[in-house]
């Protein structure tokens, strides 16, 4: 070069240091302005939980992830079902998803580390772990059968894709009791349209139980997302029609809520519908915002899913919708996610 | 100094000066920028999927849909900065708009909350910045090193970047194991790092002014000129070459899938596995590139490829263990740390200066879109015929490829370039 200098300039040298510091100062700065704003955390006596969870699940109530931003964050509470934004009752479980029915329960956690490992725990009636089972990939959906025996959990498995972003899911059936895999729906005989159907882009996900072994869940593969019935004991199952995901059979199983893939413009949405398992009649709910996440019915007659927060970035709410598309959406729980409705009639029919 | 250096004496007594003496500040400078650039891009790269899918709720499905687009646009937007640094004269220019344009969508994707639009928008934006400063930056390395060191240059640069990538992950998991949930702490101190990384290529690299390389001013930069570069013999030989070698290279993402299922290490293991890539490629880029200054670009280039069939031929063993797995890791951090920088290197030695941006960016691109065809090919290989078989398909086709890369490259004298005395 013309001049000859393998040192910097004392000036690039002080602008630099000038730089860092500005930099430095910049990251104090923004930690001490948004880590004296913490709120403060709400003092729980935890000598009493047991007693409070006991208390709660007498009546009909809810089990959630809380996604209030205080010391409870990402911890699965109950709430009864009249007033689930007073009285939380936070237990010592941290789940990304959880689900319960009957005397059982699945969280589904993350570890976060340099490697991130996820595994679901099954739990009992008063929340404590009785089983763990190391999962292959992030936590997408749990459901617990009516009599508890059995979950179906869905993970997403980034290993499994071609090009970064493109992610296939696994699905696998636990037995609550052994806290053993019993089934992966990779290796269930599908059939369509009476004839053996199988393809290697085949990805299932979102268990919903009928009782027992009787299933419905999501097969995508081709670009088509069929809604299948399966049977976990004779590890089989049948594709009923397309154009359904994530599904959620209702209380009297005469109908299933589910995701319904909708295109606007460049984006895909996801609406929730309700599909009569009779009539094969789809109907909307009436909630144009995109939903992505497996509905659970609060009763016969309302499909209740999560929406992150419209104001809270890792917070979200837990809304209620009419199920014949009827009426408007209405906040059912504040700062909520993954919600499992626990009412003694639904439990022991 | 070194342009003084290098024109009067390039004696083989020079080879045993240190690397620190015989690499350029300038291209310290450009590593060191890189480093804290990939710490800044990794550390949110590696929480991305936490944060959108557990943390926002948002389906990892939905936003594959469009990362395709992204990767097209970025190969244009490459080629194009690549070319306007040429026209311009300005290729730090160029470069410091690319990174500033990444720093910035450190700041946005926090920002940009849950909408789901911006997110998208957010990590577009970081990919074209990626894509527009990289052909420039690489310009920048070729305009001011010694053309007998050029490969160890860009050795120093790849190995420096490749560390900022193994750290960016490591800060990240050290501040959420420190904070949990604190995701927004991860943005802000990327974007710190990005604005340190963006400081030391605005105050510490020089730009090559312009009487430095007198024949710029007289043949300014042209489209034409610019398509003329593939009618140059040696050049075109090489492009043809690492376009036909980059089809024969299987991502180290498959690879890595390959010893999953052979070896049973689980999902977890993963990130461990590029980490060791890296590790190696930091070790061994620096004296892959003095060998490649020594003896010849174009064959370490070739020999990394090599190092391919080894990692192809374990992956076919029926068991497979441990020490297996290490030995293709470290193959595969060999592999990169001879073929990368050094392709660079072997390109920017036989390009005509006022040219070299559009030309470093055109074998890149061409690299890019092999490795996209690959993955596809494998992929579609994998569903169809089974793995054994993918993999055996590109044991076979490896050798095909060294083949064709190796005639084409001795026929049109294109190896010749850039050895000891010959440089352009």
């Amino acid at each position: 070069m013309s001049e000859n200098h393998s040192r910097a300039p004392r000036s690039a040298v002080a602008a630099f240091l000038v730089v860092c510091v500005a930099v430095l100062a910049l990251f104090a700065g923004y930690f001490a302005l948004t880590r004296a704003a913490d709120p403060s955390s709400e003092p729980t006596s935890e000598t009493d939980t047991a007693e409070r969870i006991a208390e709660v699940r007498q009546g009909p109530h809810l089990v959630f992830r809380q996604t209030r931003q205080d010391r409870t964050y990402g911890q699965a509470v109950l709430a009864p079902l009249d007033g689930p934004n007073e009285a939380r009752v936070p237990t010592s479980l941290a789940c990304e998803r959880v689900h319960v029915a009957a005397t059982r329960g699945v969280c589904l956690q993350a570890d976060r580390g340099v490697i991130t490992t996820y595994r679901a725990v099954i739990f009992d009636e008063a929340f404590a772990p009785r089983h763990e089972i190391a999962l292959p990939g992030v936590p997408s959906r749990v459901r617990v059968s009516p009599d508890g025996s059995r979950a179906g959990i869905t993970v997403f498995v980034n290993g499994d894709s071609y090009a970064a972003g493109n992610f296939s899911t696994r699905t696998l059936i636990v037995d609550t009791a052994t806290g053993q895999i019993v089934g992966n729906l990779e290796d269930f005989a599908i059939t369509r349209d009476g004839r053996p159907f199988k393809a290697v882009d085949f990805n299932f996900w979102g268990v919903t139980f009928a009782d027992r072994s009787r299933f419905y869940a999501t097969l995508a593969t081709g670009g088509h997302t069929y809604l299948i019935e399966g049977d976990v004991e004779s590890r089989r199952g049948r594709t009923l029609r397309d154009g359904i995901e994530c599904p959620s059979l209702s209380p009297d199983r005469t109908r299933v809520a589910f995701k319904k893939r909708i295109r606007e413009g460049v984006r895909l949405v996801w609406r929730i519908g309700v599909l009569d398992l009779a009539s094969l009649e789809e109907t909307l709910v009436a909630d144009s915002r995109n939903v992505d996440d497996q509905a659970e019915w609060l009763d016969n007659h309302h499909v209740v899913y999560g929406l992150p927060s419209a104001t809270t970035p890792g917070s979200s709410d837990v809304w209620a919708a009419p199920a014949n598309g009827s009426g408007a959406p209405s906040m059912l729980v504040k700062d909520a996610w993954s919600p499992a409705i626990v009412r003694k009639g639904n439990v022991e029919s | 100094m070194y342009t003084i250096d290098w024109q009067q004496a390039l004696g083989r007594q020079e080879a045993r000066a240190s690397v620190r003496a015989r690499v350029a500040p300038v291209v310290w400078a450009l590593g060191f920028t890189s480093m804290l650039t990939d710490i800044s891009s990794e550390m949110v790269s590696s929480i991305l999927p936490a944060y959108l899918v557990l943390h926002l709720r948002m389906s990892p499905l939905a936003f594959g849909l469009v990362d395709g687009l992204y990767q097209g646009a970025a190969a244009l937007l490459r080629v194009a900065a690549g070319f306007a640094g040429d026209r311009w004269r300005r290729h730090k220019a160029v470069a410091v708009a690319g990174y500033a344009l990444s720093a910035m969508c450190r700041l946005a994707l926090p920002a940009a909350g849950q909408a789901w639009g911006a997110i998208v928008a957010a990590v577009a934006v970081d990919r074209a910045g990626k894509g527009i400063r990289t052909a420039p930056r690489d310009a920048l390395i070729t305009l001011h090193s010694a053309p007998g060191d050029l490969a160890r240059s860009f050795g120093v640069h790849r190995a420096l970047d490749a560390a900022g990538a193994m750290l960016g992950p490591l800060i990240a998991f050290l501040v959420l194991a420190a904070i949990p949930r604190a995701y927004d702490l991860i943005f802000v101190a990327s974007f710190c790092f990005a604005v340190i990384g963006l400081a030391v290529l605005v105050l510490f690299v020089r730009a090559p002014a312009a009487e430095d390389r007198p024949s710029r001013a007289e043949r300014p930069a042209s489209l034409a000129g610019a398509a003329n570069l593939l009618r140059d013999r040696r050049f075109r030989a090489l492009c043809l070459a690492a376009g036909v070698l980059s089809l024969a290279a299987i991502s180290d993402a498959f690879v890595f899938l390959v010893l999953q299922q052979r070896a049973g290490f689980g999902a977890a293991a993963f990130p461990l596995a590029a980490v060791g890539v890296s590790l190696v490629n930091v070790v061994v880029a620096v004296p892959g590139g003095g060998l490649a200054d020594r003896f010849g670009r174009v064959r370490v280039f070739l020999g990394g490829h090599v190092l391919l069939l080894g990692v192809y031929g374990m992956l076919l063993l029926p068991e497979l263990s441990l020490g297996h797995v290490a030995a293709c890791v470290a193959l595969l951090g060999a592999y990169y740390a001879a073929t990368d920088g050094v392709l660079a290197a072997a390109a920017g030695a036989m390009l005509p200066a006022h040219l070299c941006g559009s030309g470093l960016a055109l074998v890149q691109t061409i690299v890019n879109a092999g490795r996209l065809t690959v993955s596809l090919v494998f992929a579609s290989l994998w569903t169809v015929a089974g793995l054994d078989t993918a993999v055996m398909c590109f044991l076979a086709g490896l050798p095909f490829a060294l083949g064709i890369a190796g005639i084409l490259l001795v026929r049109s004298g294109a190896y010749r370039v850039g050895e000891p005395f010959q440089g352009a």
